[in-house]
C-alpha cells in the first residue's frame, strides 16, 4: 500500500509500531507518537486518532511487467539501503500446502542453507553468502535429481553432482548441470513468536 | 530550445553510460538518492500503549518499536543497473511522472519505506 504522509500540509515521518490490530500492521508517527493502522490508514490510538492518510494509487506486478509498462522507472536500491535491524531476530516462513515451518535465521546462518521436506517437496532456505540480508527459498527438484544444497567455499553447491547455483536467482552457474536452475518458492519474514500465534500447529526448524 | 533538451536528459542519464561496453560486473551503478531522510524517533516519543491508554480491541502489542526496521533513507538505480529477476514481484508507484519499483521480497523484511516522490511524501508499506 502506498499513502501520502501528510495530514493538514503536515508531513509526517513513520515507523514500525510491532503491534497488531485485527490481525495486521501497525505505524507510529514519529510527530505525535499516535498509533495508526496500517490497512485502513487511519490513527487509532494517542493525539491523531480518527486521522486519516490518503491512500495513493499503487500497482503490484512482475518486475518485468513494471520495466514494460515504465522503462524509465527507478528500482528501490534494496540490498545497500542502511540496515539497523536485524534479520537475525526473525524467521523465514515456508507455507506449502497446510504444511508451514519457521527457519530462525540465526540458526540458519551458521549453516547458510537447510535442506527440508515440506508437505512432501524438497526445499532448501538460503542465506546469500555474498549477502546475508539476502534470502531465498528453492525446490530442489531438479528433474531427474533432487539437489543436496551446502554452501563450499562461499558458493552454492549441489553435494551430489557439484553443480553451483546462484543463491538468489537459482540458476546453475558451474558444473554437471549448470544448464538447471532451482525453482523460486515463496516465503516471507516473521518473528518466532508471530509465526507461532499465526500458524498453533506449525513447526519451528531447531537446526538439526 | 534543443540545449534545453539535451541538459534535461543529461541530468537524467549519467554521461559514461554511452562509452561503456563489457566489463559491466566492474561498473558501479549510479544510485539516486536517498531520495528521503528522515531522523530515527526520538526515543522519549509518546507511546499510548506504553502509557497505559486503553486499547481497541483486537489489539495484540507484539514487539517494540522499530524492532523491524524501516527503510528511513531510501535511494534507488536506473532499472538497467537493477539485480531482480524478472518473475519477482514490486509494488509499482507512479507519481508526478516518474515511476518507483519496490520489490515485496524485500518489503517482506522491511515493511516501511518512507520516501519522497518527485515532492509528494509517500509512505510505501507492506
Amino acid at each position: 500500500m502506498v499513502h501520502r504522509r501528510e495530514i493538514d500540509g503536515q508531513v509526517l515521518a513513520f515507523g514500525n509500531q510491532g503491534d497488531l490490530y485485527l490481525n495486521a500492521m501497525t505505524w507510529f508517527d514519529h510527530g505525535t507518537g499516535s498509533v495508526w493502522s496500517q490497512p485502513f490508514g487511519e490513527a487509532i490510538l494517542g493525539p491523531l486518532t480518527g486521522s486519516t492518510l490518503e491512500l495513493l494509487p499503487s500497482t503490484l506486478t512482475t518486475w518485468e511487467s513494471w520495466r514494460d509498462t515504465h522503462p524509465d522507472t527507478l528500482a528501490l536500491n534494496a540490498f545497500s539501503t542502511r540496515s539497523g535491524f536485524g534479520l537475525d531476530l526473525m524467521t523465514i516462513v515456508v507455507e506449502i500446502g497446510d504444511e508451514q515451518v519457521a527457519y530462525p535465521v540465526e540458526l540458519l546462518r551458521e549453516r547458510g542453507v537447510v535442506n527440508d521436506v515440506v508437505f512432501g517437496l524438497e526445499i532448501a532456505v538460503v542465506i546469500d553468502p555474498r549477502d546475508e540480508q539476502r534470502w531465498s527459498v528453492f525446490s530442489r527438484n531438479l528433474g531427474n535429481t533432487i539437489a543436496e544444497l551446502e554452501v563450499i567455499d562461499g558458493e552454492l553447491t549441489d553435494t551430489l553432482t557439484y553443480t553451483t547455483f546462484d543463491p538468489v536467482r537459482g540458476l546453475g552457474t558451474g558444473g554437471p548441470l549448470a544448464a538447471r536452475a532451482l525453482g523460486h518458492l515463496p516465503g516471507f519474514t516473521a518473528f518466532e513468536w508471530e509465526f507461532v500465534n499465526l500458524f498453533p500447529d506449525g513447526r519451528v526448524w531447531d537446526g538439526s | 530550445m534543443l540545449v534545453l533538451i539535451t541538459s534535461a536528459c543529461g541530468a537524467i542519464s549519467s554521461g559514461e553510460s554511452d562509452g561503456a561496453i563489457g566489463s559491466d560486473d566492474e561498473i558501479e551503478p549510479e544510485v539516486f538518492g536517498p531520495t528521503s531522510v528522515v531522523a530515527e524517533p526520538d526515543p522519549d516519543l509518546y507511546n499510548p500503549v506504553a502509557a497505559g491508554e486503553s486499547l481497541p480491541d483486537n489489539y495484540q502489542p507484539l514487539a517494540p518499536r522499530d524492532a523491524i526496521f524501516p527503510v528511513y533513507e531510501p535511494s534507488f538505480v536506473a532499472a538497467e543497473s537493477s539485480p531482480w529477476a524478472d518473475d519477482i514481484m514490486v509494488v509499482g508507484v507512479y507519481l508526478e511522472g516518474e515511476a518507483r519499483a519496490y520489490p515485496i521480497g524485500f518489503l517482506n523484511a522491511r515493511e516501511i519505506v518512507v520516501d519522497l516522490h518527485r515532492g509528494i511524501p509517500t509512505l510505501v508499506t507492506w
